[in-house]
């Protein structure tokens, strides 16, 4: 699709990421690549200040330092002085018995937590124009370096529970950042519920650009995934008892004995195989050329994780017009739903067999709820929507 | 399986409504197999206790804590309204959004920041009254002790026989309908109330009135005059002295002139050594009853019971 023209062309925003490229794994790490290409491409001035790591875990610097164009971005990277220490999970354990923990202590843990480059931070010090952009909040280059920053700053903290969330050095973050944008509404509540300085500054729901990047032919994929005619119901992502699949191959084992419909087809890399069920195929990793064909052909998309930050899967089953049935407890998820009418969440066993027998005996209503799903996907999480609001919150800072 | 409905061609503004329709009806599918099939209930509480292990810091937490937390979703104002991307509207609403950005913008900003502040002191409220629960010693013995037992046969009979004329009885926590079924053959009509609804599934199922509802909350939408007798029983053993005086004030004007009040109550000295630990303060003797219901201005006569945990019934009028 050619790209529309931003209204803001020609500002300059710079992203400052704990690392950043093509083949860097992490929510908050593509996100910053998805709106940065976007940016540029839309003729705003993009760079990017990132470590040399691609790994979190270890921080090694695998990249080489200096400055190079990345799909259009102006991309600069900075080794960092230390790996991540051995003992840093005892460190934080040490740290999170302590009630309340000192804030000398906090700001040793997130210079422990890395990536510790100093190189990385007199960079963001030495912006001078534009706006500085901060993404995700648990790291020492947006803590130290939201400090360091000499022009407008906004936060994608990408805030999720979790026991850091409770440090003391998050206050004084939050306080500095001149504008705050978020994933999903309920991110946003839980940093208004979290920061009392966050309901007063210049905020967005931004969330992810989505966009169907392949071939959406449900023949085909059946075809090429050897799946037949039968109709079934997908799982699509990581094959983990953590994003609780164990959950739903369960839930499903026990839906399936009762009334006798469906089959379950788990789609991506298995970490850890569910037990073996007569109506769940596992296919392992699927290439990426027929996934839209895959999500198109399924009745319906089940996302069972509780705990996603905003769940571009979700989103890439309403571009196909594919309804969802999703873990009521994540409230990402959720939100999902509640806007789109394009899904049905469940907690318990006796509401999750309520949802997917109607849904699996009514084509229309999946039919009409797919299409619902793809309206949303394509009004709020098209790239122009996303960007609408990216201008807007710009346009606020001071 | 589900018929199809001609409402889901109905047009997007129609669908929405629609689909709140589909979400009722699941919840209520839901709600009734849960009813039926008591093994649902223990799969979906070892369902809660996993979220609860797996749960990240501060997902989980009461109802009210939910509650708090849609509140504050609700209460926020976004300014920016979700657009799309068609040529030439997009223009428009580009003006538009140019002229009134700023304006509701900051109107918005002032209404959040309000919000933020009301659910922030709300919360904190929470907190303090969840603390002063907990040092008073009145916060919820759920989960702690089992629900109190169902008169037996012998005092549902005692209770029968002291109504004397048909009358219209209402008996509130009835379990599973022993005393309501007891009932029948003296009353006019008669019905029980009980806030479990899987105790009184036995009774529903024999054909009995019961319906769901907590007792206080029936009482408190009762017409004055409706009814002629009232039993009491069950959820009075986990009531303090003081909160039994304010039932009996109530219960003086929701009953009709020469009605009567028919309790049965536990004998505290008579509860098993976990049940008169766990409920101490809570509860009192059917002399205590009849003293209390004297001094009310009413008018009460126990009438002794050979029962292992009810001494006597009490029966009660009001002048």
């Amino acid at each position: 699709m050619p790209s529309e023209k931003a209204a803001l062309q020609g500002q300059t925003v710079t992203f400052v990421s704990t690392r950043y490229g093509s083949s860097v794994l992490g929510g908050a790490e593509q996100a910053v690549r998805s709106y940065a290409t976007r940016l540029a491409a839309d003729g705003w001035n993009v760079r990017v200040l990132a470590s040399c790591a691609s790994s979190y875990v270890t921080w090694a610097n695998d990249f080489d330092p200096g400055t190079t164009i990345e799909e259009g971005v102006q991309v600069s990277r900075f080794p960092t002085v230390r790996t991540r220490a051995s003992n840093f999970d005892a460190l934080s354990g040490r740290l999170f018995a302590t009630s309340p923990p000192s804030l000398d202590d906090a700001y040793a843990w997130i210079d422990a937590q890395g990536p510790d480059s100093p190189e990385l931070l007199e960079a963001v010090a030495a912006v001078d124009e534009g706006v500085l952009y901060f993404i995700p909040y648990l790291y020492q280059s947006t803590v130290r370096g939201l400090q360091r920053a000499g022009v407008p700053a906004v936060l994608q903290g990408a805030f999720h529970h979790e026991l850091p969330l409770t440090l003391p050095i998050f206050d004084p973050m939050v306080e500095r950042a001149d504008g705050l944008s978020f994933g999903t509404r309920a991110e946003q509540q839980l940093a208004h519920q979290r920061f009392a300085s966050a309901s007063g500054k210049p905020q967005v729901v931004l969330g992810l650009p989505i966009e169907q990047d392949g071939p959406s032919d449900p023949v085909l994929a059946r075809h090429e995934l050897g799946l037949g005619d039968e109709p079934f119901v997908l799982c699509l992502g990581r094959i983990d008892a953590g994003k609780g699949v164990h959950d739903l191959v369960d839930r499903f084992s026990r839906f399936r004995e009762r009334y006798g419909i469906g089959r379950l087809v788990l789609a991506g890399p298995v970490v850890d195989a569910p037990a073996h069920h007569p109506h769940v195929t596992v296919l392992g990793p699927v290439p990426s050329e027929v996934k839209f064909g895959l999500l198109a052909a399924a009745d319906l998309l089940i996302n069972p994780s509780p705990n996603e930050s905003f769940s571009m899967v979700v989103l890439e089953a309403f571009l196909v017009d594919t309804p969802v049935l999703v873990n009521g407890r994540c409230l990402p998820l959720r939100e999902h739903c509640e806007n789109s009418n394009g899904g049905f969440f469940y907690e318990g066993v006796a509401d999750f067999d309520a949802a997917l027998r109607r849904l699996l005996s009514d084509a229309e209503l999946r039919q009409r709820m797919g299409q619902a799903g793809r309206r949303y996907a394509e009004t709020v999480f098209s790239w122009p929507a996303v960007r609408t609001r990216f201008e807007a919150l710009f346009s606020r800072l001071p | 399986m589900a018929e199809q409905s001609p409402e889901v061609s109905a047009p997007a503004e129609h669908f929405e409504l629609y689909i709140r329709k589909v979400r009722a009806e699941i919840e209520a599918e839901a709600k009734l197999r849960r009813m039926q099939d008591p093994e649902i209930e223990q799969q979906e509480a070892v369902i809660d206790r996993a979220w609860a292990a797996v749960a990240p810091p501060g997902a989980t937490g009461p109802v009210e804590s939910m509650l708090l937390g849609r509140v504050e979703q609700i209460a926020m104002v976004d300014v920016m309204v979700p657009v799309g991307h068609r040529p030439g509207v997009r223009e428009v609403k580009r003006l538009i959004r140019k002229i009134s950005y700023w304006y509701f913008a900051y109107i918005a900003s002032q209404v959040n920041t309000f919000h933020n502040a009301l659910g922030r002191y709300l919360r904190s409220l929470h907190a303090r009254v969840e603390a002063l629960e907990v040092a008073a010693g009145t916060a919820s013995l759920d989960g702690l002790i089992d629900a109190v037992d169902e008169p037996s046969e012998t005092v549902a009979a005692a209770l029968a026989n002291c109504v004397t004329t048909p009358v219209r009885a209402v008996v509130l926590s009835c379990g599973s309908g022993r005393t309501v079924e007891a009932l029948q053959n003296v009353c006019s009509s008669v019905y029980g109330i009980e806030p479990d609804a899987g105790r009184l599934l036995p009774g529903v199922s024999r054909g009995l009135d019961l319906r769901v509802d907590d007792p206080l909350t029936h009482l408190d939408v009762l017409v004055p005059g409706t009814i002629d007798a009232v039993v009491l029983q069950g959820f009075i053993e986990d009531m303090k002295p003081d909160a039994i005086a304010r039932l009996v004030e109530m219960l003086k004007e929701r009953l009709a002139i020469g009605g009567a009040l028919l309790v049965a109550a536990c004998d505290p000295d008579r509860r098993d050594v976990v049940d008169r630990d766990i409920r101490l303060g809570y509860g009192i003797a059917p002399q205590t009853w009849a003293h209390l219901i004297d001094r009310l201005g009413g008018n009460a006569t126990l009438l002794p019971v050979d029962d292992e945990r009810i001494s006597a019934v009490v029966v009660a009028r009001f002048s």
